[in-house]
């Protein structure tokens, strides 16, 4: 669970991925993501899985985001294996080798992307300020929920209820415990609110933020390279099923 | 004698790196009251956790009633070792506070009549009865606080472990808690308390044990902690005013050891009709 959060928490590193503008970043995430739906030629997928690979690398959090998947082997399995019964063994194991593309596109881009600079890169964009508060807050309470599922787990525990040895009935008491985390979140969200109405959230229409962001050179760069080799991509998957004609 | 809870040479440190025990060795005896106290940070939970299986030591061992707790999981540990978190949200679960109190019972399997009694005795002790079938959630904070107090105690652990209970209560209810907690160390239960109200700690315990950075710096009976003015200070605890006031009155033969502040009154009116008399 929490080399999961880890996988998709930003931390301070000083690499040539991290001081990217928030706004090429997420144009490489999300035509990257798109092109890895479109995508069928095993060929492609790879060469895909590669070049986040070397994104992760370059970033300095290959270790993390490996711990990530690896802690996540179960569910790949468990998709890859449903998947395998719908579409036969390719199909199957194309479908997987996306799912594993896809999170680690997600796990890279949130590890490399501080959640305010992406709020004030979605504002940039034209995002009602509200809509990227919401996104960034939750972002950030992640970890805190986190932290509070376990302490939950902990107590629950100690109440002498077995959740160590019995695997089997553990799932259903997991469920249990979904009450106080709901409860607790909700609270806090309420606590945010006038929290936020007392620093007068949304008293001023236009807002300017402290850390402003610039696109340079590289960020053009990345944008549109990225953007046309997916565009690209994504044209020739489909031609290749005679969706289009080139 | 034997001991209940046993730590030897115990150290921790969280997986972000921080280390927060450093050789902690000490031992719990039936029937004792303990507070650990010390600044924020000083390892106090991480320390009692530890007694619970909730943390498990990187370095040296905890013995519960002498078998080593890397044996035991929490539930088991849990029979024998009550622990009442800090915040009580995290510990309710049920829609009404008689399941919440028998939660952890189900999983005994005790006979029918032996759990509703428990229950039930439990539920009235703790002034809670008229709540049975409320929310636990629709409760005051003090109340909440019972009831999870209520479903620890009712599985009947030897030792009984709170954290900060004195934490938003008001003097009332801390009143209740302390005439509570007295009465179960009556009863012979080991009580063990983490804080950092200091006069709540030296009205309800008999030992006191002082953390400061991960390590114990002073452990003993009260009487004798009380008057180690350097230790307060080390842990960024509040000496207790009346010890504080007799080390002002230096001159005058005023015992630093004295706690209450009946006890303070008895002797200064004593001191006071004696220099009269002369």
């Amino acid at each position: 669970m929490s080399a999961i959060l880890q996988g998709l928490q930003w931390k301070r590193e000083d690499s040539p991925v991290h001081s990217l503008d928030p706004r090429s970043k997420l144009v490489w995430f999300l035509s990257a993501v798109a092109l890895t739906i479109f995508a069928w030629e095993p060929v492609l997928l790879l060469v895909l899985l590669a070049s986040v690979a070397l994104v992760a690398l370059a970033a300095r959090v290959a270790g993390r985001w490996l711990n990530a998947l690896k802690s996540m082997i179960i569910i790949v399995a468990f998709a890859t294996a449903l998947n395998i019964l719908y579409y036969g063994v390719v199909g199957g194991l194309l479908t997987g080798l996306k799912f594993v593309i896809i999170v680690s596109l997600f796990s890279v881009f949130f590890m490399t992307t501080h959640p305010d600079d992406l709020g004030t890169a979605l504002t940039k964009i034209g995002v009602p300020y509200t809509f990227t508060f919401i996104l960034v807050t939750s972002a950030r309470y992640v970890p805190v929920l986190a932290w509070e599922a376990q302490e939950i787990v902990d107590a629950y525990k100690a109440r002498g209820i077995e959740l160590e040895r019995s695997r089997w009935r553990t799932l259903r008491r997991y469920a249990t415990m979904l009450v106080p985390l709901v409860i607790c979140t909700v609270r806090r969200s309420m606590r945010l609110a006038e929290a936020m109405e007392a620093r007068a959230f949304g008293s001023a229409k236009e807002r300017t933020s402290l850390k402003d962001l610039k696109m340079g050179g590289r960020d053009y760069a990345l944008a549109s390279a990225t953007l046309a080799l997916s565009t690209l991509g994504i044209l020739l998957q489909l031609a290749s099923y005679g969706l289009i004609r080139l | 004698m034997k001991t209940l809870i046993s730590a030897k040479e115990v150290s921790f440190s969280y997986p972000n790196g921080v280390t927060s025990l450093i050789d902690v060795t000490l031992d719990l005896y039936p029937g004792e009251s303990v507070a650990i106290m010390g600044e924020n940070g000083a390892g106090k939970t991480t320390l009692v956790k530890h007694f619970v299986g909730l943390l498990r030591p990187v370095k040296g061992t905890i013995e519960i009633e002498d078998v080593n707790a890397r044996s035991m999981t929490v539930a088991e540990i849990a029979r024998k070792v009550g622990y009442v978190f800090q915040n009580p949200l995290y510990q309710l679960f049920s829609e009404t506070v008689e399941k919440e109190v028998s939660l952890g019972l189900t999983y005994l399997n005790l006979p029918k009549d032996e759990l509703e009694k428990r229950v039930s005795s439990i539920l009235r002790d703790l002034d809670l009865e008229r709540y049975r079938e409320r929310h636990p959630l629709m409760l005051s904070e003090g109340e909440r606080k019972r009831v999870a107090l209520a479903s620890v105690l009712v599985i009947e652990p030897k030792v009984l472990i709170l954290d900060e209970p004195t934490l938003g209560q008001d003097a009332v209810e801390k009143r209740k808690l302390a005439e509570l907690l007295a009465r179960l160390h009556r009863e012979g239960h080991t009580v063990v308390l983490v804080t950092h109200d200091v006069e709540f700690a030296f009205e309800v315990c008999d030992r006191i044990l002082v953390m400061s950075k991960g390590r114990i710096i002073a452990d003993g009976p009260k009487r004798e902690i009380v008057t180690l003015r350097e230790v307060f200070e080390a842990a960024s605890l509040t000496q207790p005013q009346i010890p504080r006031l007799a080390a002002l009155l230096g001159r005058v033969e005023f015992p630093m050891e004295t706690i209450d502040i009946d006890e303070a009154e008895r002797m200064l009116t004593s001191m006071i009709a004696e220099a009269t008399r002369r």
